[in-house]
């Protein structure tokens, strides 16, 4: 017998074979089969019975909390925003919001500025007329989004420090002894009194240390303006300067610079910032200070080195948050060094990649002076 | 002992009723229509099982299983026509988790034992011993196609709707299958 006949005979033979499925087993199984089903039927409905009242309370539940959140939303004063047309307000919240970028306080200026305040922050409204505002920032950390291309000083003063703003949006936050300034986008002019102001654009931030008699500001404002805008000429805590023994930490580094920046030493700051740079280009938070070294040696005058500096900080984050500023600041910068080409290139390629950029006019208006 | 004649309950359960207007009454709670259902169906069902696991230790409780699960499912049944590959396709999966804790528990080398006990014309006990002898050597995903197809007489379709996989697998699996029984049952003669 070939090896297909006796696979064929075997599966015959295998077909053949019926199980042994009688009419007695058939009935026994189907018996239990419809007591099976008659069991979960009846105990899905009395899940369902049961499950019920539950379902009814959690819904009522879910109900009530919608109703109380849009309640509280319609009535909570943190949650509304404060326009202030003419009189002097000081907006504190009195409960912290849970989450502070979504309940937090806002004041909205008569201009369109809106001073949205953090947990705690504290802001009085010191002067609001056609040509100028002021805004007293006493505590905490408050957003400003002040509103651009209108005819009149916007000024916010912490303690001594007094930011003065064109139009951008940027941060202030006041604790006991400092007051950090955070620029978005836009400009601002940080000054003391008694010192030159320090410009910050777009990623700059500076801290400053406040003099003892001005870490913490009283809790009722003060009615007289000039009362509360005494000032310390003291300038700011001053970072230690790397020791020559000791290799200085980036933080060491980056913080003698800002303090150098504070005092308007640009060369110092610049020299700082250079090492850093040198010595941490691997580092992700030699980003900014590589934009920073941008910017001082554009105050130095050394528009080559700001342009490279510029160049460098895009090519340690392409994507990053300064590389529109940094590609267009090093346009810019290679255009005051007199590197016509690389200023063209750059521009191009500024203009390539953001063709409705914040910086578009400038760049073109560059492009029309060259040669 | 013998092989015993299967005795329906009935020759045609259902009458005519076609299946499709049968499960259409079971979906709508039709207690005889179900009933009907079951009646057309198991031994198939149980022919096929019994064929796979190589004996009838766990037959009744995949059956049962079978029909619970289908009494369930059987609003989402897309065509009702072709009701009894939709319930080889639910056996055939009861039947492999059965078969997985088998193997844990190491159950199958008493497989297929119960066949042999069964006939009674000695004559006929070797081939199909030694063909039983030889699937349970081949593995599962070709062996369920084979049985399906081979001893059972499922449509290829059917067999690939039942094992989840393509037509064009279930050839293939089929073919692997009987080439690996030809080349046992060839070794062992």
């Amino acid at each position: 017998m070939s090896e297909d006949g006796a696979l064929e005979r075997a599966c015959r033979d295998l077909r053949a074979r019926t199980p042994a499925w009688d009419d007695l087993r058939e009935r026994r199984v189907l018996g239990r089969i419809e007591a099976q089903i008659d069991v979960t039927r009846a105990a899905r409905r009395s899940i369902a019975a049961r499950a019920m009242p539950w379902v009814a309370a959690a819904a009522l539940i879910m109900l009530c909390l919608t109703g109380w959140v849009l309640l509280r939303s319609l009535t909570t004063p943190e949650m509304a925003s404060v326009t202030v047309a003419d009189d002097i307000v000081a907006v504190t919240p009195s409960n912290p919001p849970a989450i502070p970028a979504v309940a937090a306080p806002a004041l909205v200026l008569a201009d369109g500025s809106v001073v949205s305040l953090g947990a705690s922050a504290e802001v009085n409204l010191r002067e609001q007329a056609a040509n100028r505002i002021v805004i007293e920032h006493r505590s905490g950390r408050v957003h400003y989004d002040v509103r651009p291309g209108l005819p009149r000083a916007f000024v916010v003063a912490a303690a001594d420090v007094e930011v003065t703003v064109v139009g951008t949006a940027f941060w202030i936050a006041r604790d006991a002894g400092r007051v950090r300034v955070t620029v978005e986008h836009g400009r601002v002019e940080v000054a003391r009194a008694g010192t030159s102001p320090t410009v910050l654009t777009a990623g700059d931030e500076l801290e400053l240390t406040l003099g003892p008699d001005q870490a913490a500001a009283p809790r009722v404002p003060a009615p007289d303006p000039a009362g509360s805008s005494r000032v310390s000429a003291r300038p700011r805590r001053r970072a230690p300067e790397p020791s020559a023994t000791a290799r200085p930490t980036l933080d060491d580094l980056l913080a003698a610079a800002d303090d150098a920046r504070a005092r308007g030493d640009a060369t110092r700051a610049a020299a700082l910032l250079q090492e850093l740079v040198d010595r941490f280009s691997e580092d992700p938070r030699a980003y900014g200070p590589c934009f920073q070294l941008g910017k001082v040696e554009r105050i130095r005058g050394r528009h080559s080195a700001a342009a490279t500096a510029f160049a460098r900080a895009v090519g340690l984050a392409p994507s990053g948050s300064l590389s529109e500023d940094a590609r267009a600041e090093a346009a810019l910068s290679w255009f005051d060094a007199g590197r016509f080409d690389r200023a063209r290139a750059a521009a191009d390629d500024y203009l390539g990649r953001y063709p409705d950029g914040a910086h578009v006019a400038r760049v073109r208006r560059m492009l029309d002076q060259l040669p | 002992m013998g092989i015993r004649a299967a005795q329906p309950l009935s020759s045609t359960p259902g009458g005519s009723t076609s299946d499709a207007d049968l499960v259409a009454a079971a979906v709508g709670g039709d207690r005889a229509a179900f009933r009907a259902i079951y009646l057309r169906h198991a031994r198939h069902v149980a022919s096929a099982i019994t064929r796979w696991l190589g004996d009838d230790a766990d037959l009744d409780d995949i059956v049962q299983d079978t029909f619970v699960r289908a009494s369930q499912r059987l609003a989402s049944l897309r065509s009702p026509a072709h009701v009894r590959p939709w319930l080889v396709t639910i056996a055939v999966r009861l039947t492999h988790s059965r078969i997985v804790i088998r193997r844990r528990r190491g159950g199958l080398l008493r497989a297929f034992g119960w066949q042999a006990a069964r006939i009674s014309d000695p004559a006929l006990r070797a081939p199909a011993d030694e063909l039983s002898a030889a699937l349970i050597s081949v593995p599962e995903d070709l062996r369920v196609p084979w049985l399906l197809h081979r001893i059972e007489g499922e449509r290829l379709e059917d067999v690939a709707a039942s094992c989840g996989v393509s037509l064009a697998t279930v050839k293939r699996r089929i073919a692997a299958c009987e080439r690996k029984l030809e080349r046992r049952m060839g070794g062992g003669r």
